[in-house]
């Protein structure tokens, strides 16, 4: 049996692909991710990856060689999400705003862990998030402007029924005795297995 | 972290995926996973990649990947 000649899929952090990579996606932010794969590896995994369109926007180009780059857009889940009709609490404001994105109301089961001393974890539920953070409810009154690790439940899976997780990492910058508000430096979604 | 250990994938669309550890290219680490089916070798960020297992029988030669890392970028 022939097979074609197997060459690698490669994946990028967007402001570390190739320059004429990143020039594909214009729009493209810092953690936004950047997939190159040939034609035949883009048949095996092609599918699947723009599967993550049902989570983020999901964009394919195809070159003039017969292979394909992807782009993914994972911050951009939460405006992803409030298109497909979640209650939105505050819609991305007119003109100048601090947060300038729209806040959707999602109550999810997540996990935390602040980088203070001594470490707390604890768990919780969301209350409402954006693309810039995270306001939820918590065990107890955490420790202002540490630094933050947050795992959520995403309220959509994958098609082939993958559950999927948004993992943020960021600081507080509100907290109080049941509730705290993140604010996300580095926003990635996790299949679990 | 060394060729032949158990690695989770951190990030990208790949995140929580489990391969292993197969080799390094320049300053990139490449993970060999199990995917669709399909035997892949996918070429990543080595911040991108956590070990859950190391290899069962130690290398004879020390294949410890930062290393080599290191010395691919003098």
């Amino acid at each position: 049996m022939t097979e074609e000649p197997s060459q690698r899929v490669r994946i990028w952090r967007y402001p570390c692909a190739p320059i004429e990579i990143q020039q594909l996606f214009p729009d493209g932010g810092s953690d936004d991710w950047l997939v190159h794969a040939t034609a035949s590896e883009f048949r095996i995994i092609g599918p699947s990856l723009l599967g993550w369109s049902r989570i983020h926007p999901v964009k394919a180009v195809e070159l003039a060689d017969g292979s394909s780059v992807l782009w993914g857009a994972p911050r951009r889940a939460i405006s992803h999400i409030a298109s497909l009709g979640k209650s939105v609490v505050d819609k991305a404001p007119e003109g100048k705003d601090r947060r300038a994105c729209a806040r959707v109301h999602i109550e999810c089961p997540i996990r935390y862990e602040v980088h203070s001393e001594p470490k707390r974890a604890g768990t919780g539920q969301s209350i409402d998030i954006s693309n810039m953070g995270i306001c939820f409810a918590c065990e107890s009154l955490l420790p202002a402007k540490t630094k933050i690790t947050v795992w959520m439940q995403w309220p959509i899976g994958l098609e082939d029924g993958l559950p999927v997780e948004l993992h943020a990492e960021g600081k507080l910058v509100r907290s109080e005795p049941n509730r705290a508000a993140m604010q996300m430096e580095d926003v990635r979604f996790w299949t679990v297995a | 972290m060394q060729i032949g250990d158990t690695v989770l994938v951190a990030g990208g669309p790949l995140a929580g995926r489990v391969g292993r550890l197969a080799g390094v290219s320049g300053q990139r680490v490449l993970v060999e996973m199990r995917l669709w089916a399909q035997q892949i070798e996918v070429e990543m960020d080595p911040d991108w990649v956590d070990v859950v297992a190391r290899r069962k029988s130690p290398a004879r030669v020390d294949e410890s990947v930062w290393e080599r890392l290191g010395s691919d970028q003098a």
